[in-house]
C-alpha cells in the first residue's frame, strides 16, 4: 500500500449461487489518477465494481479506503457511509428532479446557500450551467452523463466509480468529451475506476489498467506494460491481436520451429512466444531457413496490410507494407515477449 | 351533447346541478385520497417487501376487482343498517351503537375506495417493478437513507404512476351508479339515469352530463400525461432484481395485517355477508341462469369486439395517432351518458329505417356502447405491447418481403399476442359489471345479472340481489386471477 492509495482491495471473492463472478481480486486505485478495468461482458468487473460501492457484499476478502476498511471480516460498510462516487452505465439520473436537484441531492448535509454555491460550481465546471431547470428526460446522452458525474463528484468523493461512461456517447465528440471530462476528474484529485469493454478507450483513458477474464484479474499496469509485456495469452488477447507461438524454453531461450527467442526469466518447460503483428516482418528469401509461406488473405487497414498466413499448421498475423503472396519467406520477430504454456 | 344545447331541459335547476356536482367532487376526492393511500402502501409492501403472505397478497390484493361496486354497496348498506341485524344485536347486548352511517358521502366513499383501490394497486405495483433498481442504488451511493430513498426517490419517480391510477379510479367513481343509487348518494350519474328515467328528458340528463364530461376529459389527459412520464423512465436501465427487504417480528405482522384489510374489507367480508343472506332465499335458478348465459355472451362479444377495434385502431394509429386519443374520450364517458346519448342518434335511425327495435338491434346497440366505452381500457395495454416492438423489427419483415399488413398480421400480432389478451380480459371484467348502460339500452326482457340484481335491491330485496351479484363475481373472477397472475410475473429476473 502507497501513500497515495486512495482504495485497496484485497483477494475478494463474489459467487451469486453457483456462479462465481470475482475470484481472489486484488488492485489499488491511487489518488489523481485514471485506472480502466477492462474485461468482456460477464467477467465480474461489474460486479467487481459494485462491491467497491458497497451495492454487493464480497464474500471474502478486504477493502480500505484512506486506511479505513470498508468490507472485511464480516464488516461491510453501506453504500451511503462511504463517500464513494459511482456514475451508473445509463446515469439513474432521478426523473421526477431537475439538473441543479439531481447534482445537490447528495449535499443534504450542506445549508441552502452553500449547496446551491456548490452545485453552481459544479453545473459551471461540466459547463451545464444552462441547463440547470432542465428535467433529465429533455437532456442528450452526453449532456446526461455531465450531470450523472457532477452529481457523483458533488460530495468530493475520494473515489470516483463510472460503469461504461462512454457507451452512450456515439460519434465525432466521443474523443473530445472523453478527454475534457477526464481532464475534470484528474483535477479533482479522485481515484477513478473507470470499467469498460472497449480496449482502445482502455488504453487512451488509463493511466493504469487492469484486465479482468472470467472473474480474475489477469494483470494490471500501465497501458503499456499491459500492451508490450502481456503475462498470458489470455491477457495479450485482451488488448489486440496476438501471435501465440508455442515452443520450449531450456536454459533461458525459447526454441520453437520458426526460431529461437531470449526467455531470461521463464522457467524450463513450455511456453509460448507472444508477438503483436507489428513485431513479426516477414521478407522473401530463398534462404534455407526460409520458411514456405501460404497466404490466406490481405486486408488493407490503413497505411498497412494484416497479413493472415500460414506456416506449416500455426497461422500467424503481420502489419506489411505491402500485400504479400504465397512464397518463401524469412522471419524476424523483435519485441514479443515470452510465457510458460 | 347535442341535446343539451336544446332548451327542453327545464326539470333540472341549476342549483340542484350544483348540489349534485358537489357531492360527485366530494366522493371523487375522498375516493382519490382512499384508493391512492390503500394502493401506494399494499404495492409498496409486497414489491420491495417479504413477509408472511406475500407472494398470495401480490394477485390476492387484485381480486376485488371482481367485486362489482354495488355488490359491495349491499353488503355494507346490509350489514350496518340501522334496523340490521349487527346493530340490533349490538344495542340489545351492550346497549351501544356503531357510529356508521353507510348510506351518506363517507359510506359511500369507504365503499367506492374498497372498489377501485385495485386500480392503483396496479398501477403503482408496475411503476415499482419497472422503476430502474439503478435509481435506488444511486440514492444510497449519494448517502440518503432508506427513508429518504422512499420519500425522496422512489415515490416522486412513480408519481405519474400514482396519477394514472388514482385518476383511474376517480373517472369510475363519477361514472358509478349502482352503488350510490342504493346508498342513496346523489352524484351527476345517478341524476342523470333519474332524470332520463323518471322524466324521461334526454335534454335534461344531457346537461348533468356537461360537467361530468369536463371533468372525465381532464382526468383522462391528466392519466394519459402520467402514462408519458412512467414511458419515458421506464425504457432504460437494467433489469437486475430488485432488493427485497425482510421484514421480522411486528414489522412483519403489521405489514400482513396491511394487506389483508383490503382484501377482507373488498372481498371476502361482503361477498360472506351476500352469501349468508343469500342462503335464506330459493332463488328463482332458471332466470338466472338465462342472465348468466346473457351476460357471459355480452361479456366475450363484447370483449372480443372491442379487442378486435382497439388492435386495428393500434395498428393504425401510428399514422394517425388522433385518432386514438378521440376513441379513448370514451373511457372517460360514463355508461349512462354514453346511452342516453347513444339513444338519441338511434331513434332516429329506427324512425327513418322503421326497423323496429328488436333484440337483435338492442344487443348491437349495447355492444357498440360497451366497445366506446371500454375502448381506452383496451387500447392501452394493446399500444403498450406494440410500442415495445422495436421499429428495427418490423423493417426487417418489411425488407423481408412482407406488406405492411401481412407484417401487422405476422409481426405485430404474435409479439402482442399477450398485451391483446390482457385488453380482453380488462373489458370482459368490465362488461360483466357493467350496470348503467345496460340498464339502459337493453332490449326489453333482456335482464342481466347486473339488472337483475339492481332491480331486486331497489325493491330492498337484498337476499334476492346478493346472488346475481356473487354470480358476477364467479364470472370475472377467473378473468381477474389470469390477470394477476400475469401482472405479477411481468417482470423479467423476479
Amino acid at each position: 500500500m502507497t501513500e497515495s492509495a486512495a482504495l485497496t482491495i484485497e483477494n475478494i471473492g463474489k459467487r451469486f449461487g453457483d456462479v462465481v463472478a470475482v475470484t481472489d481480486a486484488s488492485l489499488t486505485l491511487e489518488a489523481g489518477t485514471v485506472t480502466c478495468l477492462l474485461g468482456p461482458s460477464g467477467c465480474g468487473k461489474t460486479s467487481l465494481l459494485r462491491m467497491i460501492a458497497g451495492l454487493e457484499r464480497a464474500d471474502i476478502g478486504q477493502i480500505h479506503a484512506s486506511g479505513r476498511m470498508l468490507a472485511g471480516e464480516g464488516h461491510h460498510v453501506a453504500p451511503e457511509d462511504r463517500g464513494i462516487g459511482l456514475v451508473f452505465q445509463d446515469y439513474a439520473l432521478f426523473p421526477h428532479l431537475d439538473v441543479a436537484a439531481n447534482i445537490g441531492f447528495g449535499l443534504r448535509n450542506l445549508g441552502a446557500a452553500s449547496r446551491a454555491a456548490r452545485v453552481a460550481a459544479l453545473l459551471d465546471r461540466f459547463r451545464i450551467a444552462p441547463l440547470a431547470s432542465a428535467y433529465p428526460h429533455s437532456l442528450s446522452g452526453g449532456e446526461q452523463q455531465r450531470v450523472a458525474i457532477a452529481r457523483a463528484l458533488a460530495r468530493d468523493p475520494a473515489v470516483v466509480l463510472m460503469d461504461e461512461p462512454f457507451s452512450g456517447i456515439e460519434g465525432a465528440l466521443r474523443r473530445e468529451i472523453q478527454s475534457a471530462i477526464l481532464g475534470t476528474l484528474r483535477a479533482s484529485g479522485a481515484a477513478v475506476l473507470i470499467v469498460t469493454h472497449d480496449p482502445e478507450d482502455a488504453m487512451r483513458n488509463g493511466d493504469r489498467i487492469v484486465l479482468m477474464h472470467r472473474g480474475r484479474i489477469l494483470q494490471a499496469g500501465t497501458p503499456q506494460t499491459c500492451y508490450r509485456a502481456p503475462t498470458s495469452l489470455a491477457a495479450a488477447a485482451m488488448l489486440g491481436p496476438i501471435n501465440a507461438i508455442p515452443g520450449i524454453v531450456k536454459a533461458g531461450r525459447l526454441q520453437c520451429d520458426l526460431t529461437t527467442y531470449p526467455a531470461p526469466d521463464v522457467a524450463d518447460g513450455p511456453a509460448l512466444l507472444l508477438a503483436r503483428p507489428e513485431d513479426v516482418t516477414i521478407t522473401p528469401s530463398d534462404d534455407d531457413t526460409a520458411k514456405a509461406v501460404t497466404i490466406l488473405g490481405n486486408a488493407y487497414i490503413g497505411g498497412k496490410y494484416e497479413v493472415t498466413m500460414a506456416i506449416d499448421d500455426l497461422t500467424l498475423v503481420v502489419h506489411q507494407p505491402e500485400p504479400a503472396i504465397d512464397g518463401r519467406y524469412a522471419l524476424a520477430i523483435d519485441g514479443g515477449s515470452v510465457v510458460p504454456a | 351533447m347535442i341535446a343539451a344545447l336544446g332548451s327542453g331541459g327545464d326539470q333540472i335547476a341549476g342549483s340542484e346541478i350544483a348540489r349534485y356536482a358537489g357531492t360527485s367532487a366530494l366522493l371523487a376526492l375522498a375516493v382519490g385520497v382512499i384508493t391512492a393511500t390503500v394502493g401506494t402502501v399494499t404495492a409498496w409492501l409486497t414489491v420491495i417487501h417479504d413477509f408472511p403472505g406475500r407472494r398470495i397478497f401480490t394477485w390476492a390484493l387484485v381480486l376485488p376487482l371482481a367485486v362489482p361496486a354495488f355488490a359491495l354497496a349491499y353488503a355494507y348498506g346490509d350489514m350496518f343498517d340501522v334496523a340490521g341485524a349487527l346493530r340490533t344485536g349490538l344495542r340489545a347486548h351492550w346497549g351501544v351503537d356503531l357510529p356508521i352511517a353507510m348510506r351518506s358521502v363517507p359510506g359511500a366513499a369507504f365503499v367506492l375506495g374498497m372498489a377501485f383501490y385495485p386500480y392503483v394497486y396496479l398501477a403503482m405495483r408496475a411503476a415499482f417493478l419497472n422503476q430502474s433498481v439503478d435509481l435506488i442504488d444511486a440514492g444510497r451511493m449519494l448517502g440518503a437513507s432508506r427513508w429518504r430513498i422512499v420519500r425522496a426517490v422512489a415515490l416522486p419517480a412513480a408519481r405519474p404512476a400514482l396519477a394514472a391510477g388514482v385518476a383511474l379510479a376517480v373517472m369510475e367513481t363519477l361514472a358509478e351508479y349502482g352503488a350510490l343509487q342504493f346508498l342513496s348518494v346523489q352524484t351527476l350519474t345517478t341524476g342523470i339515469v333519474r332524470t332520463w328515467s323518471v322524466f324521461g328528458s334526454t335534454a335534461g340528463a344531457a346537461r348533468l352530463a356537461l360537467p361530468l364530461l369536463a371533468a372525465a376529459a381532464l382526468l383522462l389527459w391528466i392519466e394519459r400525461a402520467g402514462r408519458r412520464g412512467s414511458v419515458q423512465e421506464g425504457g432504460r436501465g437494467r433489469m437486475r432484481p430488485i432488493p427485497v427487504a425482510a421484514l421480522n417480528g411486528w414489522r412483519a405482522a403489521a405489514a400482513t395485517a396491511t394487506c389483508l384489510l383490503p382484501v377482507i374489507a373488498g372481498l371476502l367480508l361482503p361477498v360472506a355477508w351476500l352469501l349468508t343472506l343469500t342462503l335464506a332465499q330459493t332463488p328463482d335458478w332458471t332466470r338466472l341462469i338465462a342472465a348468466a348465459g346473457r351476460t357471459l355472451s355480452l361479456g366475450m362479444a363484447g370483449a372480443v369486439l372491442t379487442v378486435m377495434l382497439a388492435t386495428a385502431l393500434a395498428i393504425g394509429a401510428r399514422k394517425m395517432p388522433y385518432a386514438v386519443r378521440l376513441a379513448s374520450l370514451g373511457y372517460a364517458t360514463p355508461g349512462a351518458v354514453m346511452a342516453i346519448g347513444l339513444l338519441v342518434p338511434a331513434g332516429m335511425v329506427w324512425r327513418g329505417t322503421g326497423i323496429s327495435s328488436g333484440v337483435a338491434v338492442g344487443v348491437g346497440l349495447l355492444l357498440f356502447a360497451y366497445a366506446a366505452r371500454l375502448m381506452a381500457a383496451a387500447l392501452e395495454p394493446i399500444e403498450a405491447g406494440l410500442a415495445r416492438i422495436a421499429p428495427s423489427t418490423r423493417d426487417g419483415a418489411r425488407l423481408l418481403g412482407r406488406s405492411e399488413m401481412r407484417t401487422a398480421w405476422d409481426v405485430d400480432l404474435p409479439i402482442a399476442r399477450g398485451a391483446i389478451l390482457t385488453a380482453g380480459l380488462f373489458v370482459f371484467i368490465d362488461i360483466v359489471k357493467e350496470l348503467p348502460a345496460t340498464l339502459i339500452l337493453r332490449p326489453f326482457d333482456f335482464d342481466t345479472l347486473a339488472v337483475i340484481a339492481s332491480n331486486y335491491a331497489l325493491d330492498e330485496r337484498l337476499g334476492q340481489a346478493g346472488l346475481p351479484s356473487i354470480l358476477i363475481l364467479l364470472l370475472a373472477i377467473g378473468p381477474v386471477l389470469v390477470l394477476s397472475r400475469r401482472i405479477a410475473t411481468s417482470r423479467p429476473g423476479t
